[in-house]
């Protein structure tokens, strides 16, 4: 009897396949009813995604009026390369002043990220395996940054980092320093750390996530095997949360490479990164079309550790 | 219920018919949208219009700007339970009068609303982009031919700005950026000078100096530098302290070589491009020294000095012959105005000499080109001894050097310039 029923279901599946719906639990559903699901979903992203993704386009290969506003053009026959080859021209051509900004942004991103994942990773660690009954506790402190913005709390960092503010006097009341230091004056150190103060918690979490259900049993088979507390770390543990790890550095680094404001509020034309070019461009007149094309460029950019980030999740998934 | 109602690739005659009716309707609809967006950035425009562009207005050169509507009737009514929408630079009017005027026109149930721009670039292509539609705008002359052949701005109502020819300087009543006074009423004037907190810089250091500019670029001030994060006025000081006084030039070798003294300014001081630099930063001893408008300095010292600070710390130079930058900001009514007579009370309201007065002296630290102020007596009922070289004369118009508009050729100079800078080299 359970064998006849357990193949009864796929043949119905099947049969009713062929027919172009799907029977479950008796009932046939037409071949539309499963992927109406994602329709709100599809609309969604269209209208807000690839259309406004489309406008990108019209506004980096059209023009602009007299003030400066982008005037897209939307017939793909009509695109002039002409900004596009400009832009292209500041980051390699002859008078490449975009090349240090650009440079600058592919060593603090990275920096930042690794940084986030160094401090992340232990916190994310003790929360996951070693905080015992107050889990709860801090994981509510752990999303609790989320309360004040982001915005706010680099200002506030900025009266902190002043000459006068409280880490210049705490520092020279100790006489670590004997004059103020001037951290707020384009000092590459403090974008970066400003950069990992304000994604850390973004790493944190999916790094808690994977390790929080990392199964105990693995632990204790590599112990049972002989390996010590450090060995099962790196044989089991670490390789196990090598996705969470690409999840946590992508989830960051995406973000950090379109970051303006952290360098606005925290450091100066001296760090400017990709980011403040974009927002440098939609400020001036004319630099709609100028913008829209660094928009593109970023994108080109990013598709890179974005593919290697979904071929490794889809080769982890295919493992299991 | 049939999963699949037809195969695709087939269809009934009603549906075939049903479907080449909906593309019938749809495709005039498609062709339409297509003709809406033909290639863009054709803009047509009259000779006229054209040589304006190319030939903004200098002092030498005036200009009588075209009209494109009639100004409204001064018999036009009111408007009742309107909110007047101002849009203007940020803490540049004094709220209370915002509430006075209110009080004034009670009886139409009049509310004012503020928006604000932090520098004149973003607040002029807002207006154009059409993400606001002010009753009241605040711009300089350097954007006034733009905004005019763009159609942005409504010629005023003399009948109803009664105040302007009572109180103003007699430069204002036909100005050589807009003769006969068509679209614009002045709102402040001001000097672009070197603002300095006189405890960490003594005078006489700024005044033994053959070129008090250079200060910007002395490396003892690491730090404590602040310029102005505006295209146009950071070029000009650049352009001024290599004594170069048409702050409005096209030359190329000039625009870059103003360019690279920003950088290597930015390189020796570490100065930072802000608009609040002076009247806030200053003001709680952040900066020492930086490029200031006259109004922002005195501002500083009547209003965001920390309280127990004396207005005596800041220190305020422009060249003693007048030949340094000078401005003047303006009141204007877009034509999308919705309450275009409410627009024209309300300027009229900020021309009165008591209300222009009061905005200056208890907010903004801007003077008005009023015939009622007496420079020489602002010192020091208004503005302290200390900042007396901020007191704008008229003299100065004569002297100094207006930022005024460019041709597009030439703003593109000036913008890539900027680009550069703020790329950070």
């Amino acid at each position: 009897m359970g064998s006849e029923a357990a193949t009864a279901v796929p043949k119905a599946r099947r049969r009713a396949g062929e027919g172009g719906g799907a029977r479950i639990s008796g009932v046939l559903y037409p071949r539309w009813y499963w992927p109406s699901f994602a329709g709100p979903a599809t609309i969604w992203l269209v209208l807000l995604f690839v259309l406004p993704f489309y406008v990108v386009f019209a506004v980096a290969f059209g023009t602009s009026d007299l003030f400066g506003n982008a005037l897209p053009v939307y017939q793909p026959w009509y695109w002039s390369g002409s900004t596009f080859t400009a832009i292209l021209d500041r980051f390699y051509g002859g008078d490449a002043f975009y090349q240090p900004a650009l440079v600058r942004t592919l060593v603090y991103v990275p920096a930042a990220s690794l940084l986030c994942l160094i401090l992340g990773y232990g916190v994310a660690y003790y929360v996951a395996r070693h905080s015992g009954r107050r889990k709860g506790l801090y994981l509510v402190l752990l999303i609790s940054p989320f309360w004040i913005s982001y915005l706010m709390r680099i200002y506030a960092w900025q009266g902190l980092l002043q000459p006068d503010g409280l880490i210049n006097r705490i520092l020279t009341q100790l006489h670590v320093i004997s004059s103020p230091v001037s951290w707020l004056q384009g000092r590459p150190t403090t974008v970066v750390l400003g950069l990992v103060y304000g994604y850390i918690p973004y790493m944190i979490l999916p790094l808690f996530g994977f390790l929080d259900r990392i199964d105990q049993n693995l632990l204790e088979a590599g112990r049972d095997l002989g390996a010590g507390p450090f060995k099962t770390f790196v044989r089991v543990t670490l390789p196990l949360s090598r996705q969470a790890i690409l999840a946590g550095m992508v989830i960051v680094a995406l973000p950090m490479f379109g970051d303006y404001f952290t360098n606005d509020l925290l450091g100066s034309t001296k760090t400017s990164m990709y980011g403040n070019l974009i927002d440098n461009a939609l400020s001036l007149p004319g630099g709609s079309p100028q913008a829209a094309s660094l928009v593109l460029m970023l994108l080109v950019l990013l598709i890179v550790p974005l593919l290697y980030y979904l071929r490794s999740t889809k080769r982890a998934q295919e493992a299991l | 219920m049939h999963p699949h109602p037809w195969p695709m690739g087939r269809m009934n005659r009603r549906d075939f018919l049903r479907r080449s009716a909906g593309a019938a309707v749809a495709l005039p609809g498609a062709a339409a949208i297509l003709a809406a967006c033909t290639k863009p950035g054709q803009t047509s425009r009259t000779s006229i219009e054209e040589r304006l562009l190319a030939n903004p207005a200098r002092p030498d050169h005036p200009v009588t700007l075209p009209l494109y509507q009639d100004p409204i009737s001064p018999s036009t009514p009111i408007e009742k339970g309107a909110t007047l929408q101002i849009y203007n630079w940020a803490d540049y009017l004094w709220p209370r009068l915002f509430r006075e005027f209110e009080d004034k026109f009670s009886k139409y149930d009049v509310k004012v609303s503020l928006t604000t721009f932090n520098d004149i670039d973003g607040g002029v292509a807002k207006l154009s982009a059409g993400q606001v539609a002010p009753d009241v705008f605040f711009p300089d002359p350097s954007e006034l031919t733009k905004l005019v052949v763009s159609k942005l701005l409504q010629p005023l109502q003399h009948d109803l700005l009664p105040n302007l020819a009572a109180n103003y300087w007699s430069e204002f009543q036909n100005p050589f950026y807009d003769q006969q006074w068509r679209y614009t009423v002045p709102y402040t004037v001001y000097t672009t000078g070197i603002a300095y907190r006189r405890d960490h810089i003594p005078d006489s250091k700024i005044q033994s100096m053959s070129n008090p500019y250079e200060i910007l670029w002395d490396p003892e001030y690491k730090g404590r530098v602040t310029i102005y994060d505006d295209r146009r006025e950071t070029m000009s000081m650049a352009l001024m302290k290599n004594g170069i006084k048409d702050v409005n030039t096209g030359d190329p070798k000039l625009i870059d070589m103003a360019k690279d003294d920003v950088l290597k300014l930015i390189d020796a001081t570490n100065a930072q491009l802000t608009i609040n630099g002076v009247y806030v930063k200053m003001a709680e001893d952040v900066y020492w020294v930086g490029s200031s408008w006259s109004g922002d300095v005195v501002a500083a010292a009547i209003y965001y000095l920390p309280k127990g600070v004396s207005p005596d710390v800041l220190g305020f130079w422009y060249p003693s012959d007048g030949g340094g930058v000078i401005g003047n900001d303006l009141m204007v009514i877009p034509s999308s105005a919705n309450s275009p007579r409410l627009a024209h009370e309300f300027v009229n309201f900020m021309l009165d000499k008591t209300n222009s007065f009061a905005n200056f002296e208890n907010w903004n630290g801007y003077q008005t080109p009023m015939n009622s102020i007496n420079p020489s007596a602002l010192v020091p009922k208004v503005i302290p001894p200390s900042l007396e070289e901020a007191v704008v004369v008229p003299k100065f118009f004569d002297t100094g050097s207006f930022i005024l508009g460019v041709s597009p050729s030439v703003d593109a100079l000036y913008s890539q310039a900027w680009d550069e800078i703020k790329a950070g080299g």
